[in-house]
């Protein structure tokens, strides 16, 4: 399990076989708690999907996993690093070794594809850090970058305002791998698009997770891209239907076997019916 | 800074109260009030801090001077010389009452230089760029673009608040000197042109009452006007709520804000400016 935690980003480096933990994890907005109690090991190089229903807290806890939401109690560690003690500008350092794709791609709409792809080269905590690249240096690495995911160059000029919801998703995606992060978080990267796009973004993920050996991390719906791209789900359940002393993870294990998971909460979930929801929701 | 969640949760415990007793009701507003303006100090000390902290990035202040500085000179410029026009037009009526006209150069230039041209230059900036940036920083935050930023390590504050200040400060002084420039000239052409006011008379008449401190009054009170403006307006764009709707009222919010709290300093800052030349100059001698 872990380590014992690191205050700033600068200590030493005492080998630890998970990328990301939480401790005891709770969140609350307000009086409304969102996660409790989440206790959760990632190790290096594993790709997990977070399941679950609406509302549930996935993209909260995924958040939480980059300092984006601080929690309420608990603690995350990134590379033993844990980021309640974190300043602002350590807390940079480590975000520059991660990369997160927005479920809607949160482009920058002023500024056009080769500008969004250049963005964390020039700006980053770790960019201001290391060599600065010249500028036909960055554009051979946007160009490069947007040839992973398969966009033409044509694309580079144009606004995120003028691609469809697949390529920006693609953008996004490429922006997320520009700076080669250790980490890859994926906020439900196909929601919103057609079967085949997602397979595409799909196989992208696969792709770039066997290419970099990044660990990834992504939120979904979508069971096909859980199953086909993770080698471990984890799924989580609505506290407002929970009891007390439940664990909020109902299923964590590899794809192959959610299948024959007994919990028929699961179950309900990778079928995708309603059972008795329609009642509860007084449907006639 | 408090969390964006905790202020549209006081915010929206006030909304959804609707029939809330008399002592409840003003419970609740003291609350959210006191809960802003210590949410806002917080937030002007982060802002503080970072302009401190790190260097000011030359591509994102060229980028806000632009859009606060140079697209705002025509419409402030316009609005002064209106302003100046309808001065004169005022006056002349006032004046001509009792035979004075010749002195309205005076009136026209001491009121220009030291509240119209700051306030009216302030205003324009309120409408024209504080909603603009209230309403952008609000898209930016409802679309996750702010979340973006600081996913790949950078801070919004100093990425997207601290440029707009730093151009807000040193614009607004420039914003002022042009609106006090046209609305002089306004004022002048139309009382020399149309009114028939003798030209020496008017500008002799402004040079012995209108001093260097009065322009001086203005350019100061402008200062506080533009850091007010650009503060508030990010402020807002920050705390935007969800959805067409949340970044509307935060456009809103940052304008009508803004403009209380210009008219609010005017005043503070008139009274202070004043009781300081006094104290200097007891006589009331010019200070240049």
């Amino acid at each position: 399990m872990a380590t014992a935690p690191k205050s700033t980003v600068d200590s030493d480096t005492n080998f630890s076989p998970y990328l990301v933990e939480t401790q005891h994890l709770n969140m609350c907005f307000g009086n409304k708690q969102v996660l409790r109690e989440l206790t959760v090991t990632i190790r290096h190089g594993q790709t997990v999907a977070i399941i679950g229903e609406s509302g549930c807290g996935k993209t909260v806890f995924l958040k939480t996993l980059v300092g984006l939401l601080k929690p309420t109690s608990g603690f995350v560690l990134f590379d033993q690093h844990d980021l309640n003690v974190l300043n602002e500008h350590e807390l940079s350092i480590l975000r520059s070794r991660t990369g997160f794709v927005f479920q809607n791609s949160a482009l920058f709409d002023s500024l056009t594809v080769a500008e969004n792809l250049i963005f964390p080269l020039m700006h980053t905590a770790s960019a201001s850090t290391r060599t600065k690249l010249s500028t036909a240096d960055q554009m051979q690495v946007v160009q490069l970058a947007l040839r992973e995911v398969g966009l033409p160059q044509t694309t580079l000029t144009q606004y995120p305002a003028d691609l469809s919801g697949g390529m920006r998703k693609r953008v996004g995606l490429a922006r997320a791998l520009i700076l080669q992060p250790e980490l890859v978080l994926y906020d439900e990267p196909t929601t919103g698009l057609d079967p085949i796009v997602s397979d595409i973004i799909n196989e992208l993920i696969m792709r770039s997770r066997l290419k970099h050996r990044i660990t990834s991390i992504l939120v979904t719906h979508d069971m096909k891209t859980a199953r086909k791209v993770a080698d471990r789900i984890l799924m989580l359940y609505p506290l407002h239907r929970l009891n007390k002393h439940e664990s909020q993870i109902i299923f964590d294990g590899p794809p192959s076997e959610i299948e024959q998971s007994t919990d028929p909460r699961v179950q309900q979930f990778i079928q995708g019916e309603a059972g008795n929801r329609l009642q509860e929701l007084e449907i006639v | 800074m408090a969390s964006v969640s905790e202020l549209q949760k006081i915010s929206e415990n006030v909304e959804q109260d609707n029939h809330p007793s008399l002592y409840v009701a003003i419970y609740q507003r003291i609350n959210l009030a006191t809960f802003f303006v210590g949410d806002l100090t917080l937030f002007v000390f982060r802002i503080i801090s970072w302009a401190a902290r790190k260097k000011l990035r030359p591509d994102t202040f060229v980028k806000a001077a632009y859009q606060i500085g140079v697209l705002s000179l025509p419409v402030v410029g316009l609005t002064g010389m209106f302003i100046g026009m309808v001065l004169a037009v005022q006056s002349f009526f006032q004046f001509s009452q009792i035979g004075m006209e010749s002195r309205m150069g005076a009136v026209i230039n001491l009121t220009l230089v030291r509240e119209l041209g700051p306030v009216l230059a302030a205003t324009m900036l309120a409408g024209r760029v504080g909603s603009a940036m209230a309403a952008e920083l609000g898209t930016m935050r409802v679309t996750e673009q702010i979340d973006a930023l600081k996913s790949m390590g950078v801070n919004p504050i100093h990425f997207l608040v601290v440029p707009r200040v730093f151009a807000a400060l040193l614009l607004i002084p420039i914003l002022t000197l042009m609106a006090d420039f046209m609305g002089i000239l306004g004022g002048f052409a139309y009382s020399h042109y149309i009114l028939h006011i003798d030209a020496h008379q008017y500008f002799e008449f402004s040079r012995q009452y209108v001093t260097g401190f009065d322009l001086l009054t203005g350019i100061i009170k402008s200062l506080f006007f533009g850091g007010c403006i650009a503060i508030v307006s990010c402020y807002f764009g920050f705390h935007s709520k969800h959805g067409a709707q949340g970044v509307g009222n935060a456009a809103t919010a940052a304008f009508v804000t803004s403009f209380v709290l210009i008219l609010a300093m005017d005043l503070m800052v008139g009274i202070s400016l004043d009781k300081l030349y006094y104290y200097f100059h007891p006589a009331g001698a010019s200070l240049f």
